[in-house]
């Protein structure tokens, strides 16, 4: 009789960690989607252009709500590794979004800039150099006296 | 015959080429088009209203062809449109719920209605989704209203109501 209750101890133990051990899983996957989601935020509002890796970080969320409803490892496995890729490439794609972010500062601050300086150096420089070149490629008009 | 200087001379009294109205207007459109292209360059990237959509789509993926009356666990089929203009990268929980015709939902106040399931996306700003629906309704219903609310999950765990919504009235029936 011992031997029986001890059993069944036993078998409801396991069941019971097998079951955690699978929740626990579930909850670390999605966990680990949102904490992906929060640097890929994170790195956006650093200037990091992220159209391509949300297509990516959508489909390794894609992937674990499938894995939850289907159970295949696979899935899994596949979408945890999605996820390490991304990771790995946040820091570059930030870096490129700095640098775009830079250009674009200095476009516009070079655009109005530039565009007065042209317009002096035409305004002063302008009217003498449009005679002189006129003057230049007609120096060898002859000019009929009226 | 007139020397260089002569006729530098003589040119020169006549500089007004081009009239001092047409100059004017010409350099009006050059200043027009140069600050039409700096506020360009300045709203480039720049969202003046963000928004989120959700759309409910028909078996065929079109607007229409609604089912309208299913039978108890009948599995209907569905496809949800997501879209993000919030200017920024969204996560996207859609709560599918069941209500009736006494349910009450606007844009700031969610129903309190069961739900049958959830869905999630994440979505970059401008990119949108099409998520294919199957659900089954467990009991009969008259004027069942099957609710897809737009949830936003947030950066600080604030999973927070977007005040849009989609519905579809149906009739449950045990009977074909």
């Amino acid at each position: 009789m011992k031997k029986v209750i001890y059993y069944y101890i036993t078998l409801i133990f396991l069941i019971f960690i097998a079951t955690s051990d699978t929740i626990l899983s579930q909850e670390t996957v999605k966990e680990r989607v949102f904490e992906t989601y929060k640097l890929v935020a994170e790195a956006e509002k650093e200037g990091a252009d992220v159209t391509q890796i949300s297509k990516r970080l959508d489909t390794a969320l894609q992937l674990i709500i499938k894995w939850q409803k289907e159970g295949d490892e696979k899935l899994i496995t596949q979408a945890v590794n999605m996820l390490d890729e991304i990771k790995e490439m946040l820091p570059s794609l930030i870096e490129e979004g700095k640098a775009r972010m830079k250009m674009r500062m200095f476009t516009l601050v070079a655009f109005p800039l530039t565009s007065a300086l042209i317009g002096l150096i035409t305004y002063i420089y302008g009217p003498k150099l449009v005679w002189r070149l006129w003057l230049k490629y007609r120096k060898d008009w002859k000019v009929k006296r009226r | 015959m007139e020397t260089l200087a002569e006729v530098q001379e003589g040119l020169e009294g006549e500089k007004k080429v081009i009239d001092e109205e047409v100059a004017a207007v010409i350099l009006a459109i050059i200043i027009v088009a140069m600050v039409f292209a700096y506020t360009q360059l300045l709203l480039k990237d720049r969202v003046i209203e963000p928004f989120s959509a959700i759309g409910l789509l028909g078996p065929e993926m079109k607007i229409g062809d609604y089912p309208r009356t299913v039978r108890v666990n009948e599995t209907i089929d569905l496809y949800m449109f997501i879209d993000n203009h919030e200017g920024r990268i969204m996560y996207y929980v859609v709560k599918a719920k069941l209500g009736d015709k006494n349910t009450l939902i606007n844009s700031s106040k969610p129903a309190d209605a069961p739900i049958l399931t959830t869905y999630e996306t994440i979505l970059a700003h401008g990119q949108n989704r099409t998520l294919p629906v199957k659900l089954k309704i467990p009991r009969e219903m008259t004027n069942a209203r099957l609710i897809f609310e737009l949830w936003a999950l947030y950066e600080n765990r604030t999973l927070s109501y977007t005040g849009r919504w989609v519905h579809l009235w149906l009739n449950v029936t045990s009977r074909i």
